[in-house]
């Protein structure tokens, strides 16, 4: 019966965490040539694992029975607070070079041939404290045997 | 003396404006580096409402009338949030600067 | 002890916004010489007045290739956190023929 209320308060934070977010779309040009059945569509992602402190101490002042415990959790949790400030997009990471790959990556997917309709979505998977950071990237092969419309 | 400067310089502070970039794209850069043309849209928002983002719409059509005999190409795109005063006047800035180039 | 520990997580932590592949003037393939630039702004408490180093970027990109195109070019921009401050990153790689 003591276990119940944090577990049940674990429950609720694991289910009010959420899942999928999306912080930013870009399309680029798109050619008509891309509903030719020639054209091969190609999606990839590079990702990292975001990393939540202040989510993560504020779980163990939630968790912890007594009070110093809670107390030195939230204190923890305003310190990391303050340390990490600036603008955010899904959570913190602790390598920034997981997407300079992107574009040699985007040339092996397409190796001599032109793309096209290149969308990027940077999106978020969260679970509780640790998050997945994603950057997608699909778009449209066409094959060089395939023609460019003439106009008229 | 402290009491009398931490407040001004409160004031100070915040009645300059701050800039923060929102997006940033960057198209691939011709050679050709001759002209340079520009477009901006901007949209002043009072206490944070905002409805609708239509100031954006068709701002490709500037770029375009820019260099009408060519192609507009290595352009680069901000999307700035601007804050004037906190909560009470903030701004969206987008810009987008090219290189008009022949076709 | 524990707070140094603890300083020293979280101090090195950075929030990645973007990356963008533009590959619109040479799409095919990757000769040429790869070249980089970066432009960074310290912000301290939020005051910053322009964004001026995406131009300085852009500039200094353009000043490695200054005869040629740059084809394909990827845009990354993140943030490096920091105490009360923090460090906004614009980095442009590409490819110069």
């Amino acid at each position: 019966m003591q276990l119940f209320r944090p577990i049940a308060h674990c429950a609720l934070l694991g289910l009010l965490s959420g899942c999928a977010f999306l912080h930013r779309y870009q399309l680029q040009s798109v050619d008509g040539r891309i509903q030719q059945s020639s054209t091969r569509r190609f999606e990839f992602l590079v990702s990292q694992t975001g990393i939540d402190l202040v989510e993560g101490a504020k779980w163990v002042s939630v968790i912890a029975r007594d009070a110093r415990t809670q107390n030195n959790a939230n204190d923890a949790a305003t310190i990391i607070a303050l340390f990490q400030m600036g603008p955010r997009t899904g959570n913190p990471v602790y390598s920034t070079r997981f997407a300079d790959e992107l574009g040699q990556k985007l040339h092996h997917m397409c190796k001599n041939n032109e793309i096209t309709g290149l969308t990027f979505t940077r999106e978020t998977n969260k679970y509780p404290v640790v998050s997945g950071e994603l950057v997608k990237v699909a778009g449209y092969c066409l094959s060089s045997a395939a023609p460019a419309k003439r106009k008229p | 003396m402290t009491r009398k400067l931490f407040p001004l310089l409160l004031l100070a502070a915040l009645g300059a404006s701050c800039t923060h970039l929102a997006s940033v794209s960057v198209t691939s850069i011709p050679a050709n580096r001759g002209q340079h043309v520009s477009a901006e849209r901007y949209k002043f928002l009072f206490l944070l409402l905002n409805f609708n983002n239509d100031f954006v719409q068709e701002m490709e059509r500037d770029l375009a009338a820019k260099c009408p005999k060519g192609k507009v190409e290595g352009i680069v795109t901000k999307l700035e949030n601007i804050t004037y005063f906190p909560i009470i006047a903030h701004a969206y800035n987008v810009t987008a600067d090219g290189y008009c180039v022949a076709r | 002890m524990r707070l140094l520990l603890l300083l020293s997580l979280v101090s090195c932590a950075s929030s990645y916004h973007q990356a963008a592949v533009d590959t619109s003037l040479n799409p095919t393939n990757l000769s040429g010489q790869l070249i980089r630039a970066q432009a960074e702004q310290f912000v301290f408490l939020g005051f910053a007045f322009d964004t001026d180093y995406v131009a300085a970027a852009r500039r200094d990109l353009e000043a490695l290739c200054p005869k040629g195109t740059i084809s394909p070019l990827m845009t990354s921009y993140y943030t490096d956190l920091g105490f009360l401050s923090w460090k906004n990153h614009v980095k442009l790689e590409g490819v110069c023929r």
